[in-house]
């Protein structure tokens, strides 16, 4: 076997699976506080990565500054998500939750589509274009970026949830969203806190994949799917759990296409989310749940 | 006592059934409205989404857990009458028979792998389930035609008749999406579909009662998948080109959320729910590029108007309203009778109700 090859294909693996992890984690992070599917998650991804590509090469933005504007666009886009999942008072059930952020995630799409006119857009890498030399094999400097930027992500997330306040606030609300109530804890606070680090990290998923590929409005549908399916193989709620899901799951798409199935790669994380649905719906790394009747 | 409540049973039976004959009438009405080629075209179109939408009322509506398979399976019924028919020369007759029970085998196998799994990992289940199949569609190119789509489907015919007549294929599709509803209705009705409603509502409380759910649910998924390959078959047949697109996330999305919006559980909501899509499907082709984001804000709204569909929401105002009314009623006129025994039975229907949220 070509172990060029090999790793070239991990490589290209670990480049996607670290956006992955990105988007899985902020899947956790919305289901931990409100128990619903967040849909938006993978447009959140399309908002940050379209809109830093779009300041770019339509206004000439430096690179670092967009990006930043982006994340705050996609923030912003956070907090009216919750307001319009929440702000109406009517919705309680996740199952209801679930299904209005597809209502919003489609509104969101509809946006992009008019604002971008249906354009691509591309953004290049903050490290610029040289590529990178790694035992025999060449990857772009996002990769090592990405990798950095998921694992940083799931740390900081991890020490934010074990150290501070709020973060001890988030987990409480995972454990018992009733409880924490009666100590006074709102729960669209904890919902919208939930929203604007999904919001967050999915920007930052966007800013790190729009150098990979060309950014549109269609970007994010399917990526968040995908995203979804790491965090369901990590285990949904759990940031480890999703940087593991996301990086595996990546590599098994880019062996996948790397060896001749190509066209089936798209195939890989559904098949991967209904087996782990199947065999191990906790997840690899999930804390036990009851997610079966 | 005993003999009101048979009554109110009755007028119960009775009321689910004026909503059948609601469908049927529409059915029928419709291309007396108008009969152009274009309209009967749009009927067509609105009784292939009313069967869909009759299935999947089966297992999101009744047994209470949303499918994002519908839309893969609706697929599935196209391509596998389609193939049979152009790939391996079936007549449509028996092309229209195999895409269903295609599908059904598909769709048992799906449940049997996801049943289990709480509403919410259900969900995704079959929308992972859904994803595959709507790639394996495009990706399977010598025999599906891959992105291009399928072409040159032969019109659907039996014996030497074809139906070729625009209001042929619309009777061809009304008849069946006609007996699909009552075949639903029946089943609903009947003492399996009570129990499956019973488990929607309040499935701690089913289990206490002691069943599982398991088989019922899945019987529910396996009939909603029989649903959406009739669907597909007719699709294909209709349309003589299918291509993936029709069957995307989109539609499955579509499918849920129209069904909800109308009002999940009812038997008038697939009929509501078909128009629905009907009008968006007109609308879409004049204002296509605001069409997604005028969809999202009309499905926000009405699930945050609606949270429990349009026919839901008013079913419950009105059986609120006959409760206030029956209550001051029997406080008036029926002040001998034990009070226990008055509240148990002005109870029954609200609960029933409540229970049905």
């Amino acid at each position: 076997m070509d172990t060029g090859l090999l790793i070239q294909v991990i490589l290209s693996g670990l480049s996607v699976g670290a956006i992955y992890a990105l988007v899985a984690v902020g899947f956790g992070v919305i289901f931990n506080a409100t128990g619903a599917i967040n849909f938006v998650q993978g447009e959140y991804v399309m908002v940050g990565g379209l809109s830093a590509a779009m300041l770019y090469e339509a206004w000439d933005v430096p690179v670092l500054v967009a990006i930043v504007a982006a994340v705050a666009v996609t923030v912003l886009l956070g907090v009216l998500t919750e307001f319009g999942l929440l702000g109406f008072g009517r919705l309680r059930t996740p199952a209801s939750i679930t299904i209005a952020t597809i209502a919003i995630a489609v509104i969101v799409k509809g946006s992009a589509m008019l604002i971008s006119d249906r354009d691509t857009y591309a953004l290049p890498s903050v490290l610029g274009t040289d590529s990178l030399q790694v035992l025999g094999a060449s990857t772009s400097r996002q990769t090592v970026l990405n990798l950095l930027l998921a694992v940083a992500a799931v740390a900081a997330l991890t020490l934010f949830f074990q150290c501070t306040k709020l973060g001890t606030t988030l987990r409480a609300a995972a454990g018992d969203s009733e409880t924490l109530q009666t100590f006074g804890v709102s729960y669209r606070t904890t919902a919208r806190w939930a929203f604007v680090i999904a919001a967050a990290l999915g920007a930052l998923a966007g800013a790190g994949l729009a150098p990979l590929t060309v950014m549109s409005f269609d970007s994010g549908t399917l990526l968040g799917l995908k995203g979804f399916a790491a965090a369901m193989l990590g285990g949904l709620g759990n940031p480890r759990g999703a940087l593991a899901g996301g990086l595996l799951l990546g590599i098994a798409e880019a062996v996948m296409s790397g060896y001749g199935a190509a066209a089936y790669a798209d195939v890989v994380a559904f098949v991967v989310l209904l087996a782990i649905l199947t065999l191990r719906p906790t997840g690899m790394f999930g804390t036990a749940r009851a997610v079966r009747t | 006592m005993r003999g009101r409540r048979d009554a109110a049973g009755v007028v119960r039976r009775r009321r689910k059934a004026w909503e059948l004959w609601i469908t049927i009438g529409l059915l029928v009405v419709l291309p007396l409205i108008s009969a152009t080629d274009y309209s009967l075209h749009i009927w067509t179109r609105m009784a292939i989404f009313l069967i869909l939408l009759t299935g999947l009322n089966l297992i999101q509506g009744v047994a209470g857990m949303t499918s994002l398979a519908q839309a893969g399976f609706f697929g599935l019924g196209a391509y596998a009458a389609g193939i049979s028919a152009v790939r391996y020369d079936l007549p449509p007759l028996a092309a229209l028979v195999v895409a269903p029970v295609v599908v059904t085998l598909v769709a048992l196998l799906v449940g049997v792998l996801s049943m289990r799994l709480k509403e919410i990992y259900f969900t995704m289940a079959t929308l992972g389930a859904g994803f595959v199949l709507f790639l394996l569609f495009g990706r399977m190119v010598e025999l599906t035609g891959g992105p291009n789509g399928l072409v040159g489907i032969p019109p659907f015919s039996i014996g030497g008749l074809e139906f070729t007549e625009p209001i042929m294929r619309y009777a061809l599709v009304a008849v069946l999406a006609a007996l699909g509803a009552v075949v639903a209705h029946n089943l609903l009705v009947s003492r399996t579909g009570r129990a499956l409603r019973a488990y929607g509502a309040s499935e701690p409380a089913a289990l206490a009662v002691g069943a599982s759910p398991f088989r019922l649910r899945l019987l529910a998924f396996g009939l909603s998948g029989f649903y959406a390959g009739v669907a597909g078959a007719l699709e294909a047949f209709d349309a003589r080109f299918i291509s993936p697109s029709t069957f995307d996330f989109m539609t499955a999305v579509l499918l849920v959320v129209a069904l909800v919006v109308s009002g999940a559980g009812r038997m008038v909501g697939p009929i509501l729910g078909a128009l629905l899509l009907t009008g968006i499907e007109v609308f879409a082709a004049d204002y296509a590029d605001y069409e997604p984001l005028i969809m999202g804000v009309i499905f926000l709204v009405a699930v945050q108007l609606f949270p429990r569909g349009v026919a839901g929401e008013l079913a419950a105002r009105w059986e609120d309203r006959r409760e206030r009314a029956q209550r001051s009623g029997e406080s008036l006129g029926d002040s001998s009778a034990p009070a226990g025994t008055t509240r148990t039975d002005v109870g029954t229907p609200a609960m029933t109700e409540e229970l049905r949220r």
